[in-house]
């Protein structure tokens, strides 16, 4: 059944007859139009990446951020329009911050995802707004120290916490990605791509082999790749100049030390020059890495 | 009556995923006088052409202080404008009173920009229908941000909005890469000069129908200090244009070139 | 009503202390309540009275309270602020265990909510709470929040108007990493001294043990010189 001229796509939360909600799926157009965003969860971290088309020669290079912290340890990137996307990483900071007078303590990533997922879906019930233009991708690493309630005095017996078990399936922080739909949908995954460039990106994730236990892939070779797939799912947009947006959160342990940060200038530079030679490379060899410098 | 089904109000998606009330309200910009914002490492210019209404009216404002360290040009709906401009005072004020020290451009800039998104998502409101350049400086130095009514806001290095700015805008992709290393001088020569690109070809640049406005950072004895916001507004512009422009040659740049602009 | 309240606040003067905060009539848990760590998770106990000024309006009080699984409270100070703080608390943690998936509240979010409630309200409220439980990512935590809201983790906490009593004796005989007879042998010694002195404690001695195993209730009644009838209800998950 086709939308246009029926009547049933000039509201938001209005059904057609066979069930769709129109003004919903207009919504997700205005992403598929957007510049490429992926997220990479690997084991020792999360990569966020971004493809921002440069509209004009005007505009300050290296600003207009388009990935934002809203947590310390979580981030957020969106595709679609820049301002919705603004308005959700905002609702996401303040999700966050509530978590935090309520609980005392950092949001766990997935009840960030389903907070944010609400507030999306929200905005599809009523004919008083209209859907969000955006899809987002939340990548973040659930802390796995030992930390008190925030504000807390003392810390309990100098032996430690009684009866602590040592049991593998106990989560104890990990990695996370999520990405929401303008339906409020939102799915966990390994690999996350959204905007113009997706299918590529995702042929591209796909062959990760991101969701396989031996899935050897560090983080850094995760901030490589990145940087490569951004660059691939720009090739069929090769017209139009663009910058590109790198974030990564890893364990304490880890570069990050469990925060949510832009790539060091180094790295970026590296994963530019890695993603443009693989492209060459492309052309005649698959062979990516073991060129000169 | 409407162009079609989905432009009745800004809460709609058209099946391509646009939404034309925004799409609108980006046009009456186009429909506000040329404005022209520009930066160096050191300052920040922003100039206008003014209109008047008919021969015997006064112009229009289109440069409006906000701060000490900040001010915005302005291209479209004046009261739209006005409301904003009115919003950041508040917030700059407001920072000062909380934090001691003047708002950050990005932060205010970023606070107008929620503002006019949320008037793109609710039924009932209408986007703004102007598009401003914010030029201002912090601790980062100087900035210039287009805002415009979809609620997008971008750092630039230099812009122009309005009528006929294309024109503007060409020449100041022409000359980019001049603007960072620009005396205070020889920004507002090229802000001036920009301006006058987008002028219609009766049109001159004059004491009447001229804003300009600095903001900078310089050092003095070794310590930060900001110039702050200054307007030339009226025959302290004339200067500026005997310095910068040519004219017509009224010489003491009085009102003989002027015309109305309707 | 008597010299009994570890619930007591300091009156305008910030000198003297204002014994009669307690509106006429309202009933008050004289209290001797504590928790403690130990090898495999957490022992709370309480005595078991409950006054009206000088009227014991029960003498088998349960003081200790389950807010979640795992995760119990010991209350003093006004019997009905400390049952409302525990009612709300538990339904937070409730509606925690439902919404954020498999992994449930822990203490520290129980110890947060009992926290924060205890703080903004502390014009209102008359309670001093120990927060105890036990979960599987941090094991057993004990929490005290006294008069003021504020938050103490602590390897053991003693409160109401009991505990003044029993410093010397808790101090003296505190060891970390007890096994769970030490435990309760050593929660039993000190809150039988606390009956003994304080006037306003009194009944029998309750505990609830946390483990892995989930919770286990112990009673000790004063007929036998509280050394039965012990463990009262097999444990359960």
């Amino acid at each position: 059944m086709t939308s246009i001229g029926t009547g049933y796509d000039l509201s938001n939360s209005v059904f057609s007859p066979d069930g769709r909600n129109f003004q919903v799926e207009y919504a997700v157009k205005a992403v598929e139009s957007g510049g490429t965003c992926i997220g990479i969860r690997t084991k020792h971290g999360v990569v966020l990446a971004c493809e921002k088309i440069i509209s004009s020669k005007l505009l300050k290079p290296g600003c207009n951020k388009r990935i934002s912290t809203v947590d310390r340890s979580a981030g957020i990137v969106t595709s679609g329009l820049l301002p919705d996307g603004r308005h959700l990483t905002s609702r996401g900071r303040d999700e966050a911050s509530s978590w935090r007078q309520t609980y005392k303590a950092p949001i766990p990533l997935s009840s960030l995802a389903s907070r944010l997922g609400g507030y999306v879906q929200a905005y599809t019930l009523y004919s008083s707004v209209r859907p969000f233009g955006v899809t987002a991708i939340l990548g973040g690493w659930d802390s796995e120290a030992e930390s008190g309630v925030d504000g807390q005095v003392g810390n309990g017996p100098a032996a430690g916490a009684g009866g602590k078990v040592d049991d593998p399936s106990v989560k104890r922080g990990g990695p996370a990605l999520y990405m929401i739909e303008p339906s409020g949908l939102y799915w966990g995954y390994y690999g996350a791509a959204t905007g113009k460039g997706r299918q590529a990106a995702k042929a591209e994730l796909e062959k990760l082999d991101l969701n396989s236990p031996d899935c050897a892939l560090s983080l850094k070779d995760a901030v490589l790749e990145a940087a490569r797939i951004i660059y691939v799912a720009h090739e069929d947009s090769k017209d139009k100049e663009f910058e590109l947006e790198l974030t990564w959160i890893s364990a304490l342990d880890g570069p990050t030390k469990g925060r949510h940060e832009h790539v060091p200038k180094e790295l970026l530079e590296e994963a530019e020059k890695h993603a443009k030679k693989s492209l060459e490379g492309d052309d005649e060899d698959e062979d990516d890495d073991e060129m000169e410098e | 009556m409407f162009r079609n089904n989905y432009d009745n109000d800004s809460v709609t998606f058209s099946p391509q995923g646009r939404i034309f009330q925004v799409e609108y309200a980006q046009e009456a910009v186009k429909q506000g006088s040329v404005v022209v914002g520009l930066v160096s490492k050191t300052h920040v210019v922003l100039t206008a052409v003014k209109r008047n209404a008919e021969e015997l009216s006064s112009y229009q404002k289109k440069i409006v202080g906000v701060d000490d360290h900040l001010g915005v040009a302005l291209a479209g709906l004046a009261s739209d404008a006005r409301v904003l401009s009115n919003f950041m005072k508040q917030q700059s004020l407001a920072s000062k009173l909380s934090y001691g020290r003047p708002i950050p451009v990005e932060r205010v800039v970023n606070m107008i920009g929620d503002r006019a998104q949320s008037s793109t998502q609710h039924y009932g409101k209408r986007p703004y229908g102007v598009g401003l350049l914010v030029g201002g400086v912090d601790d980062l130095g100087p900035h210039l941000f287009e805002f415009s009514p979809s609620g997008l806001t971008q750092e630039m290095l230099a812009c122009a909005i309005g009528a006929r700015s294309q024109m503007a805008r060409t020449y100041l992709e022409r000359h980019l890469d001049k603007f960072a290393d620009c005396s205070r001088e020889e920004l507002i020569k090229h802000g001036l000069l920009a301006l006058k690109e987008s002028l219609a070809q009766d049109k001159e640049l004059t004491v009447d129908n001229t804003s300009l406005a600095v903001i900078g950072v310089g050092s003095k004895e070794g310590k930060r200090r900001v110039e702050n916001f200054k307007m030339y507004d009226g025959q302290e512009v004339g200067p500026l244009l005997e310095a910068n422009v040519e004219t017509s040659g009224t010489g003491e740049g009085e009102g003989d070139a002027m015309e109305t602009d309707s | 009503m008597g010299p009994d309240m570890a619930t007591a606040m300091l009156g305008e003067d910030g000198i003297h202390i204002d014994m009669n905060h307690l509106k006429k009539g309202e009933v008050n848990l004289g209290t001797s309540i504590m928790a403690i760590n130990f090898k495999d998770g957490v022992i709370l106990g309480a005595d078991s009275r409950t006054t009206t000024g000088a009227y014991i309006a029960n003498r088998v009080t349960d003081k200790l309270t389950q807010v979640h699984d795992t995760i119990w409270c010991c209350r003093s100070g006004s019997a009905a602020d400390t049952q409302a703080v525990a009612d709300i608390v538990s339904y937070h943690l409730g509606l925690y265990g439902v919404m954020n998936g498999q992994d449930g509240p822990t203490t520290q979010t129980a110890a947060a909510l009992f926290q924060e409630l205890c703080y903004e309200n502390k014009d209102q409220l008359s309670a001093g709470m120990i927060i105890a439980g036990y979960d599987k990512r941090h094991g057993g935590s004990v929490y005290s929040i006294p008069l003021g809201g504020s938050l103490h983790k602590q390897s053991y906490a003693i409160g109401g108007s009991g505990s003044t009593y029993i410093y010397g004796y808790c101090d003296a005989n505190w060891k970390e990493h007890m096994t769970e007879e030490e435990g309760i042998k050593f929660v039993k010694g000190a809150l039988g001294e606390a009956i003994k002195w304080d006037g306003s404690s009194g009944g029998v001695i309750r505990m609830v043990v946390l483990t892995n195993r989930g919770h286990e209730r112990h009673l000790y009644l004063p007929d036998n010189g509280y050394t039965g009838p012990g463990r009262a209800r097999p444990a359960t998950t």
